[in-house]
């Protein structure tokens, strides 16, 4: 990082450099709330969860020892009905799949679009968190490619609480199947000056 | 990258277009994200998104679509349509609570060299039903983007929409 002289009178009048950096630019409207690195996880947990942001954004950008699933569950350390609807490509075809009354979870990856035994990518969308008349919607996209097999997939979930989301977690569902390594990490998207 | 908030628009519950207007030259891209039901009859609302309040109007809009609907995967496509059209929302009839979400990327949305593309991860589940979706429209225009509109479904309650501008830091290196 570079640090640029800045002026008495660019510090009065709010002008600056585009080349600056500074706190301003640096945060914006995309807030990271907490990050968990990967290390043997079966589970990993965002709990207390400011409700002061418009929607929340999960990356997770894990190794994994397996095929398996991933889930998202403990909604608010409960149990709400789960649901979605993806598609899914395989490098030969494109499918679309779906699970209905689910409870307690809302799978992210899925029998038809597993994660695979390399590296796993997901952004995960939650919008309106916070909203205390609505279910909540999640969509997100998933990457496993590993020269030759895996698969992308575009799913959206529903989770049928109206009460705001303050805490949640993401599960093997399997203790042999876990993250060797890499990173997730929960933003908060502002809405508002 | 930094992203800033540029405004929100919350419909009132009838009402049949969500917009944004006079929307800053000083960003790179814009990103829309939005949580949105309609009231319209049956089970699908279906809204179409429309720039610099060309809709309704000139044909310079076209769109390709990737979607899931739960059981098998399909496409969609059409050339010379009045607004960037195909975003499937529930509707007066579906389980109710349910909202669709988006979001909507416009890049260098004030570049008046080329023609904007404009792209949506769409969807919603109502536990049995729903579509998912990747979304691009083209608008044949080179005008910078000033104005964005949502059109052509009448809105519920709690419904929101929320513009951000995505700037393209330079890495300041300290020469």
């Amino acid at each position: 990082m570079g640090i640029k002289k800045i002026s008495i009178e660019s510090i009065k009048n709010g002008s600056k450099s585009n080349k600056m950096w500074d706190q301003d630019t640096a945060q914006g409207a995309l807030v990271p709330i907490a990050s968990v690195n990967l290390n043997q996880n079966v589970t990993l947990n965002f709990g207390n969860i400011p409700q002061t942001y418009q929607d929340l954004m999960i990356i997770i950008n894990g190794h994994y020892n397996n095929s398996g699933v991933l889930v998202m569950d403990d909604f608010n350390n409960g149990a709400p009905t789960c649901s979605f609807t993806s598609l899914i490509g395989t490098g030969s075809a494109a499918s679309s799949e779906r699970l209905t009354s689910n409870g307690g979870a809302l799978p992210v990856s899925t029998a038809a679009s597993p994660m695979i035994a390399n590296v796993n990518s997901f952004i995960i969308h939650i919008l309106n968190y916070t909203n205390s008349n609505t279910f909540k919607t999640v969509i997100s996209r998933k990457a496993s490619d590993n020269n030759g097999s895996g698969t992308t997939s575009l799913q959206v979930g529903l989770i049928q609480t109206t009460s705001p989301l303050s805490y949640f977690k993401f599960s093997t569902q399997n203790g042999a199947n876990f993250f060797t390594s890499g990173v997730a990490t929960l933003y908060g998207i502002k809405a508002g000056a | 990258m930094t992203m800033k908030w540029i405004a929100s628009a919350i419909p009132s519950t009838g009402s049949t277009m969500a917009e944004f207007l006079n929307i800053p030259q000083i960003y790179d891209h814009l990103e829309l994200r939005y949580f949105i039901r309609g009231s319209d009859s049956g089970s699908v609302s279906y809204t179409n998104i429309a720039l610099n309040g060309q809709y309704y109007g000139p044909t310079n809009y076209s769109q390709h679509t990737l979607a899931g609907d739960g059981v098998s995967a399909f496409n969609e496509g059409y050339i010379n349509i009045q607004s960037n059209s195909g975003l499937y929302s529930p509707g007066a009839t579906s389980t109710a609570n349910v909202y669709a979400v988006g979001i909507t990327q416009i890049l260098d949305y004030k570049n008046t060299n080329k023609f904007k593309t404009i792209k949506n991860m769409h969807g919603y589940d109502a536990n049995g039903s729903g579509y998912v979706m990747l979304n691009s429209g083209l608008w044949r225009s080179t005008a910078a983007v000033s104005s964005l509109h949502m059109i052509n479904m009448t809105f519920v309650a709690n419904c929101r929409l929320d513009l951000y501008g995505i700037i393209s830091n330079q890495l300041v290196t300290g020469a």
